[in-house]
């Protein structure tokens, strides 16, 4: 083997540049065998975000950061990261800081767009949405602490004019509670003296509430009986209420055909012509009775009247 | 000798007769032809030889660190993956190069001033001279250059074998899961680190075998001056380390 050692070193050469690119991509969280492509956004707190931090796609790592940079023109920080070829992050995506540095990890969270936009090319910019619920509490809760402070502070002035009003005899306070006492002294009392008079109301009541019972348990069968006559009643009333009801119905039907002038009846409400002919008939027999009381040989001359009386 | 004696001086004419070494062999890496052969057999003796060595080294290196990283954490509070953030920096950025350095320094150094304080005190690198060989060319130029190629691949093999064996132990102990110590590793890691661990193999391996080398060139005194020579050079060698991984780690982190 004339190349033997030549061949050992050129191995471990190769051997050890792959281990290494594919460890370094390994650890950079980059996919090693796919690409990925880098996007831009930016924070105005990064919160400890560092490069390699992960980045996550509703929860699941996509990719990782590589930079972080303090942009002072601005007055933002700039944060670079990668994530997995093929992965497609529509427009009007934005990102978030998850996390947080003191129990270990910041993540940069991707919320994502609507998926009709068109998918970021590589490079894009995402804008972030602060979000950073436990900052937030953070940020607020010596506000907090300040109000409960104020509170407590409030309640005990509170509590120690109470105090001082229950301990001055002069007080309202004070003079109510007196008052109450007493009301409540005469009330044991006059509930003392007239023990026996409730007492003997609270037992013809009892009385009253047995007898009551008593009459409902002897009169059950008639009550019964009452009760199924009601009944009967009640339903007989129901038949009689149904065919009221078919009957108004039906007049309802005719008086409507009535109304459209249909049928004799609607006619005669509705046709205006048979009152006329009776009203000329009526002023024609007018004239002729009239002509009659006139003369009435000239119409009685041929009946013979004469002859009749 | 007048060589034997300049040895014994003062530790700034040492430095200046290292550095005057050193310029030397720069000299003689044109005159590839000269150590060509050489270095591919200095190559397989420095490096692939010692891929076992390292290798076992680095893995029980990792496995350790796991398992005491796993034993101190004890807090509830901490996510075991933090086990991970720990034992994977720790290989990439000190353990990687240091254990491989000092298992060099004992393993390649000694060898080296060795072969080269016998080549001395048996005259046999007077004899290259007078064959009219540059002897530094010759002899330093590729055990040189094969430390400082070789030992960066022996660096990335250890840090590979050294996580896994991290893993391995985090799994099979029961102490956090592969996924988890991945997790964690990810979390902390930083591109720089490799590149790190990668400068300071080349600076360690720089160091032992130029030190070396220097030492068993400026050998004398018989067999036991080998033997000084050999023991020297592997504890210089794991002291500059330790001074450089120092230096380095001020200067670049």
């Amino acid at each position: 083997m004339k190349y033997g050692n030549e061949l050992k070193v050129g191995t471990a050469v190769i051997l050890s540049l792959i281990i290494l690119f594919f460890g370094i991509r390994y650890f950079q969280d980059v996919p090693l065998f796919s690409g990925s492509y880098e996007l831009h956004t930016a924070f105005s707190n990064a919160d400890g975000l560092v490069n390699g931090n992960p980045v996550r796609i509703n929860g699941v790592p996509v990719g990782s950061v590589d930079r972080v940079r303090l942009n002072t023109e601005q007055q933002r920080v700039d944060v670079y990261f990668h994530v997995e070829n093929g992965l497609r992050i529509p427009e009007g995506s934005t990102t978030k800081l998850a996390g947080l540095a003191a129990f270990g990890t910041v993540m940069l969270d991707i919320t994502l767009g609507p998926p009709g936009n068109p998918p970021l090319e590589a490079g894009g910019f995402l804008s972030s949405s602060s979000s950073d619920a436990l900052g937030d509490i953070m940020s607020q809760a010596p506000q907090l602490v300040g109000r409960v402070d104020t509170l407590l502070t409030g309640a005990t002035s509170t509590l120690g004019e109470v105090e001082g009003l229950l301990a001055n005899p002069q007080s309202d306070l004070r003079q109510m509670l007196v008052a109450i006492e007493a009301s409540a002294a005469s009330l044991d009392r006059l509930l003392r003296m007239e023990q026996r008079r409730i007492a003997s109301t609270l037992e013809s009541v009892d009385t009253l509430a047995s007898s009551l019972s008593s009459f409902t348990q002897n009169n059950q069968d008639s009550l019964s009986l009452v009760v199924q006559n009601l009944n009967s009643t009640l339903t007989q009333l129901n038949t009689n209420l149904a065919t009221l009801e078919s009957t108004t119905a039906n007049l309802d039907v005719l008086l409507t055909k009535i109304n459209q002038g249909q049928g004799t009846l609607g006619l005669l409400v509705n046709d205006p012509g048979l009152y006329h002919r009776l009203d000329s008939t009526a002023a024609t027999l007018n004239g002729l009775l009239l002509d009659i009381q006139r003369d009435p040989k000239r119409y009685l001359k041929d009946l013979k009247l004469v002859d009749v009386f | 000798m007048a060589v034997s004696s300049l040895a014994i001086t003062t530790p700034i004419r040492n430095l200046g007769l290292y550095v005057l070494l050193l310029v030397k062999a720069f000299g003689s890496l044109g005159e590839f032809s000269l150590y060509r052969k050489n270095l591919f057999t200095q190559m397989v003796r420095t490096g692939i030889d010692s891929i076992p060595i390292v290798a076992l080294a680095a893995g029980f290196s990792g496995a350790v660190t796991t398992v005491q990283t796993a034993y101190q954490l004890v807090t509830p509070f901490i996510p075991k993956s933090i086990i991970g953030s720990i034992v994977a920096p720790s290989l990439i950025l000190e353990l990687g190069a240091v254990v491989t350095g000092f298992i060099l320094a004992g393993r390649v150094g000694a060898r080296i001033a060795a072969e080269l304080g016998t080549m001395r005190v048996t005259e046999q690198i007077d004899a290259l001279e007078a064959m009219g060989l540059n002897s530094v060319g010759y002899l330093i130029v590729p055990r040189v250059l094969a430390g400082v190629i070789m030992f960066p691949i022996l660096y990335v093999f250890a840090c590979f074998v050294g996580i896994g064996g991290g893993i391995l132990v985090a799994q099979i102990g029961g102490y956090l899961s592969i996924g988890e110590f991945v997790k964690g590793a990810r979390e902390f890691f930083q591109p720089f680190d490799p590149i790190f661990g990668i400068i300071k193999s080349v600076v360690f391996g720089f160091a032992i075998t130029t030190i070396s080398c220097y030492k068993g060139y400026f050998t004398g005194g018989g067999a036991e001056g080998v033997g000084k020579a050999t023991t020297e050079a592997a504890v210089m060698s794991c002291v500059y380390i330790l001074l450089a991984d120092l230096l380095l780690a001020v200067l670049l982190l």
